[in-house]
């Protein structure tokens, strides 16, 4: 057995090694690349378990991301499998072709080992690459650990094969904190995985055949037939929420890990204020939340895991009567002088019951910048003051201060 | 499914004035049979310069055959010639009156009805011809290996465009195992139909301009693993391959992969209203690069892509045009055969629109493209430069640019300069023939 | 999709065209081919050749059984169909028997015109539309008898000519003027007259068959603007009309005696077509519905109907008279008009010493018809310049001296166009 094969093992893995196994252990039949830090080791991983034997798909190596993700559209249109990564001006060259993938409902998989858009130039972490492309119809999920890139990998495929889905999958982690960074990894049995992927083998998928032919991506098509392939793919997206929390909670019974579905609801039940992270600042937040509880403040922590679809009525449920929610916010919108998830969770609180807590948003960790236990301290603290009447500023550049 | 077969071909108006060799000949070889006749017969009009000759077409539904009272013509189904059974024939002479082309002669003095019975096969009038004018066209060297034409009747392509005769030309000699690819274009509408409608009957893949070869890759790829062998054939216009989608196109050529990419170069961005692209030549006018005030249409010469698709050493590139159908059909068998590269296929597709010419005259505009050795005819097959095509006595290109509006406005300097573009470019994939 | 069933009647050239156009357009469909006569196919245009001795019954058959099992074609001899009904797309046979189709050809063609004469039907007259007809005329053919032929029309000049050659001694009775009148002008009529009447054939132009006499053996026919001639026996060949009594009570249009057909041979019913000598068909020149009884006519009809059964939409773009008479050594050929009108230019050429006679009609620079005694010609080579409107205008005098060769040049470059437009 080759030294680099450790299914079935725990061991010290960054998050890029992590993704590779879960892609190793998704057996996918073409998996296309192009490198671009940071999600290059992944790719690279890949590469290794392929000339090792340890799987057998199709390797293809193009000249740029965008035909990359067109070589994944062709072997998933004829029915396989795929995977690639990418990140920043990766993912913006890639465009082209990622809108081609969620409009002819191609169920890929692609990790996105996030990194901040130019200009200016960066080799540095952040989340503005993935959350630039929030409507261009993937379904977006969101880690927290290495673990959790492997598993959500599997997840993905159970989610975007699903036959009530059929929706490309991204699986996005922050570059350098998780990408580079090396934590403890449970690395599944092969046939683990086989189980629980096992259920897409009976489900019903268009392939494009030369038995059965048909043409791909017709030309000019009536307006009324144009709304309904966009309404059924929001549907598609409606449907990708539930059956994510219910892919999770099987996963859970299969392999003892739970990451909540749509979204991770931490120490909110009798929660006054919501903490709102996403990516891996989590692990930080928690050990605040944590600490604040000790000290008797009734914070919890909500971590947005599914950003597309917008996880909308799970958040409702766990926002509804809380007194404030500070949003931690790793990307910006120029727009609105915001983050992107404040804009997300401003548009729930319509629905939830009045009073209507308050909101707050920290835009924290741009340009790789660290999001330490001090600056969610700031985060817990203003959110509490805010609670009980202070004046406060709705959104504030935290890094800045 | 269609059956085709050989027939005579005479060359139009190059018979030596009152030369009679081939009927001549006919009348021999019919006599040495018992029978008096000849199926060929020269006529020459001096008053009009006209010397041709005329002998059957051996039409595939013969109207001859529907309109004899005595059912005495018959279409042979193994060799398809047309015969008349001697002993039946009434003599009547209708078929006589119903050949449109003047394939049937009819005797009044013998009571009968004559015509070229193609020796059977070897037609001798073929050998005897002074002027090498008669050939015998072997219907199967093209249609032979014709497939089921899988487009429906009709298209969406402008009237007279070339475009859809060369994508038909293809596909029948790609057969229905082929998944086809295009691109936004012209020949989109053709190849993925609207809406919800389509005219082809084998899978086809509408792509973005820039995802055309890594598609191919995807599909190819995933079949191999399959353990299947698939075609995958791209027809698509020179803004795809040869501008915006060229880096995947490279790309792909690169890595090598097995897929035939075919681009139908009509010069410009056509189906957005005639703008200039890489491809369009020096002086041609478009949208873009138009030709009045300062400007005098294109200012530099174009892309040489076939050229650099060669350069990128896959087993098999070559130019081609529908006006030389056996010269296409020899390239598109070598690239069908290639299973271990790209094979890469550059078709001069002219655009009635675009370049301004009537209707009638693609073929006329091709060939005069071919003739002047403004598009010579080669390929490259692994390693070797070959002109295929090779042209006796060049034509100077003012017989191609006379022919197109968009050369119109085009002076003796400019037209130098494309002479000399023509020359070099010549000149260049002469001399690789000869270095490799 | 669903099989369908074609039901075609009659057996001539019309109803085997369009048998054929169905199988090449179409593998699948039922084809059912309903006979009157007990035969094989053939056509009445052979019946002179096998009065003449040219050739035998047999060898006139238009195809062999082997073709219907090769085409997959039911055929039923010996079959008439009694009555058609539409409403229910059923055909009723001569036994009552019903048969449902989805698309119907009626290609029963034509049968002799039998005009009312007095005394006519006091004895044995004979007619020439069937193989029987035809053998009932070769028993009474003895040499050195005579006979008397109603009608100077194609069929009674070649039965003349048949006969002539059998050495009897004929004579033909035409109401008109001439010969051969619905074909050639009067100066061609006299030129062919001139030739029949060196081999013996008298011909009793403008002259109307009054009364027919019979006794003992013999026929006396008396003629209009008094006289009469002397025969052993009669034949009446008048001319054809259609044979339409199977759409009696039907409901289908008739028109000029035929039935009556759009541009697609559909007739007034949905799904029956009419092709041949039955139908009355759009007229090339005119645009009008007309009768056109000729075999060429019949081939295209049948064509253009078994396309539109099948479903191919396919026009027919009307009938141009045409015709060829072969009679001792010569030949006079007719194709388009025969007459000129005013707005017309003629040219005519006539060879001395030699019975050469041509005339062309140009409308401005178009093509209207030709006529050519003797001349070596590609006849149909005229029939496409005709058709497909070829403009002649530089080169009509180049067609009245050389018109084999200048008819095939312009078919030639005709054709060349064709070829490479895309049609307009």
């Amino acid at each position: 057995m080759s030294s680099i094969d450790l299914r079935g093992q725990i061991r010290v893995l960054d998050g890029n090694r992590a993704g590779a196994y879960g892609v190793l252990l998704c057996k996918p039949d073409v998996i296309a690349s192009y490198p671009i830090t940071p999600q290059t080791p992944l790719l690279e991983t890949l590469y290794k378990f392929e000339a090792e034997g340890l799987f057998d798909p199709e390797m293809v190596e193009p000249e740029g991301e965008n035909s990359a993700m067109g070589t994944l559209i062709g072997a998933c249109a004829a029915g396989g499998r795929t995977f690639t990564a990418t990140s920043s001006q990766g993912l913006s060259f890639m465009n082209d072709a990622y809108l081609l993938a969620a409009g002819n409902r191609f169920p890929i998989v692609m990790a996105i080992g996030m990194r901040e858009q130019v200009s200016p130039h960066g080799v540095i972490s952040g989340q503005q690459d993935a959350v630039l492309v929030k409507d261009h119809g993937w379904i977006q999920i969101y880690t927290e650990s290495c673990q959790e890139i492997l598993d959500s990998i599997i997840m993905a495929y159970r989610l975007a094969e699903d036959e009530d889905v059929l929706l490309p999958v991204n699986v996005c982690y922050e570059g350098f904190y998780l990408s580079h960074h090396s934590q403890r990894v449970e690395i599944p049995r092969q046939e683990e995985v086989d189980a629980f992927l096992a259920p897409l083998k009976g489900m019903n998928r268009l392939k494009w055949t030369l038995e059965e032919p048909m043409v791909f991506s017709s030309y000019t098509v009536p307006p009324e037939l144009y709304t309904e392939y966009r309404y059924k793919m929001c549907m598609a997206h409606q449907r990708a929420k539930a059956k994510f929390d219910e892919i999770d909670r099987e996963f859970a019974a299969k392999f003892g890990r739970s990451y909540g579905g749509q979204i991770e609801e931490y120490r909110t039940e009798d929660a006054e204020i919501i903490i709102v992270t996403m990516g891996c600042s989590t692990g930080t937040a928690k050990v605040v939340v944590d600490r604040k509880r000790d000290e008797g403040v009734k914070v919890g922590l909500v971590k947005i895991r599914m950003f597309r679809p917008s996880p909308k009525e799970r958040l409702i449920k766990v926002l509804n009567g809380k007194k404030a929610i500070g949003v931690i916010d790793r990307n910006v919108c120029y727009a609105w002088n915001c983050g992107h998830n404040y804009i997300e969770i401003k548009t729930v609180l319509s629905d939830l019951d009045r009073p209507l807590p308050v909101l707050l948003d920290f835009i924290a960790g741009l340009g790789g910048a660290d999001i330490t236990d001090k600056h969610v301290e700031k985060v817990v603290e203003r959110t509490i003051d805010a609670a009980k009447g202070k004046t406060y500023e709705p959104v504030t550049w935290l890094s800045l201060e | 499914m269609e059956t085709f077969f050989d027939t005579l071909k005479i060359e139009e108006n190059i018979c030596p004035p009152g030369c009679g060799v081939c009927r001549e000949k006919c009348t021999q070889v019919q006599r040495s049979k018992g029978k008096n006749g000849s199926g060929i017969h020269e006529f020459h009009i001096p008053d009009l310069g006209v010397h041709m000759a005329n002998t059957c077409n051996q039409c595939s539904e013969p109207v001859c055959l529907d309109a004899c009272p005595s059912g005495s013509i018959s279409k042979d189904e193994k060799d398809g010639i047309v015969r008349i059974d001697e002993k039946r024939c009434l003599g009547c002479g209708l078929c006589n009156l119903v050949c449109p082309y003047g394939g049937i002669d009819y005797r009044a003095d013998e009571k009968k009805a004559f015509k070229c019975d193609l020796c059977d096969g070897s037609p001798e009038c073929v050998n005897v011809c002074p002027v090498k004018g008669i050939s015998l066209m072997k219907a199967r060297s093209i249609v032979g290996y014709f497939h089921e034409d899988p487009l429906l009747k009709g298209s969406s392509l402008c009237v007279g465009c070339p475009a859809e005769t060369t994508l038909r030309f293809v596909l029948r000699v790609m057969g229905k195992d082929t998944f086809l690819f295009g691109a936004p274009g012209c020949a989109t509408n053709v190849i993925n139909g609207q809406g919800i409608k389509c005219m082809i009957n084998i899978p086809s893949h509408m792509s973005n301009m820039t995802t055309v070869p890594s598609t191919m890759t995807g599909v190819k790829r995933y079949y191999r693993r399959l353990g299947k062998d698939v075609k995958c054939v791209a027809f698509v216009g020179d803004g795809c391959a040869t501008d915006v989608g060229f880096q995947p196109l490279s790309g792909a050529a690169e890595r090598n992969e097995n897929i035939i990419f075919m681009c139908y170069d009509n010069e410009g961005y056509m189906n957005t209203g005639i703008q200039r692209s890489s491809t369009t030549p020096y002086g041609g006018w478009t949208t873009t690069t138009p030709a009045m005030g300062r400007r005098k249409g294109k200012k530099m010469a174009s892309k040489n892509v076939p050229l650099i698709m060669a350069a990128h050493e896959i087993p098999y590139v070559a130019t081609a045009v529908i006006g030389y159908p056996e010269d296409f059909l020899n390239k598109l068998l070598k690239a069908m055969a290639v299973k271990d590269g790209m094979s890469y296929i550059h078709i001069l597709s002219p655009c009635i629109l675009g370049w301004g010419y009537s209707i009638p005259a693609s073929l006329e505009v091709i060939k005069a493209a071919v003739e002047t050795n403004y598009f010579p005819l080669w390929e490259y097959e692994r390693g070797k430069y070959r002109i295929t095509y090779e042209v006796k006595n060049p034509k100077p290109i003012t017989e191609y640019t006379k022919l197109l509006k968009k050369f119109a406005h085009l002076e003796k300097e400019e037209i130098d300069e494309l002479q000399e573009i023509v020359n070099r470019r010549f000149n260049r994939i002469k001399r690789l023939t000869e270095a490799f | 999709m669903k099989r369908k069933k074609h039901i075609l009647i009659g057996a001539g050239t019309a109803a085997l065209c369009a048998l054929k156009q169905i199988r090449r357009l179409n593998r699948e469909d039922e084809i059912k081919l309903v006979s009157m006569e007990d035969s094989l196919p053939y056509s009445p245009t052979a019946l002179p050749y096998i009065i003449s001795g040219k050739v035998g019954v047999s060898d006139t058959f238009l195809v062999s059984e082997g073709f219907f099992k090769k085409l997959k074609v039911e055929f039923l001899k010996n079959r008439k169909v009694e009555r058609i009904y539409g409403e229910n797309k059923e055909i009723v046979y001569d036994k009552g028997i019903r048969e449902g189709y989805d698309s119907l050809l009626i290609a029963t063609g034509s049968e002799p015109v039998v005009p009312d004469i007095p005394g006519l039907y006091e004895g044995e007259f004979l007619t020439i539309r069937g193989i029987k007809d035809a053998q009932a005329l070769i028993e009474k053919v003895k040499e050195g008898n005579s006979a008397i032929i109603l009608g100077a029309g194609l069929i009674g000049m070649h039965i003349a000519q048949c006969l002539s050659e059998k050495n009897m001694k004929v004579k033909v009775v035409e109401s008109l003027p001439s010969i051969l009148p619905a074909y050639f002008d009067k100066e061609a009529s006299e030129i062919i007259r001139g030739i029949m009447e060196g081999k013996g054939i008298e011909c009793l132009t403008g002259k109307k068959a009054t009364r027919i006499e019979w006794k003992g053996g013999k026929v006396e026919v008396n003629l209009s603007e008094g006289g009469s001639v002397e025969g052993d026996l009669l034949v009446v060949a008048v001319g054809v009309k259609p044979r339409t009594e199977i759409v009696d009570g039907s409901g289908i249009k008739i028109e000029n005696g035929g039935i009556a057909v759009d541009d697609r041979m559909r007739t007034s019913m949905d799904d029956v077509y009419a092709a041949g000598d039955v139908a009355s068909a759009k007229a090339f020149f005119t645009g009008e519905n007309g009768l056109n009884p000729i075999l060429p006519n019949a081939a295209e009809q049948g064509r253009v109907a078994g396309s539109n059964m099948v479903g191919v939409d396919t026009v027919y773009e009307g009938w141009i008279p045409m015709n060829t008479f072969s009679y001792f050594g010569h030949t006079a050929i007719s194709v388009g008009m025969p007459f000129s009108s005013e707005k017309d230019e003629v040219h005519v050429r006539k060879i001395n010493g030699t019975d050469t006679y041509r005339k062309l009609i140009f409308r401005e620079d178009r093509l209207m018809g030709v006529t050519f005694i003797d001349t070596e010609v590609n006849a149909g080579v005229f029939n496409y310049l005709i058709r497909k409107k070829v403009p002649v205008g530089e080169y009509k005098m180049s067609l009245l001296e050389f018109p084999r060769e200048t008819s095939l040049y312009l078919m030639q470059q005709a054709e060349k166009k064709e070829t490479i437009s895309l049609e307009e």
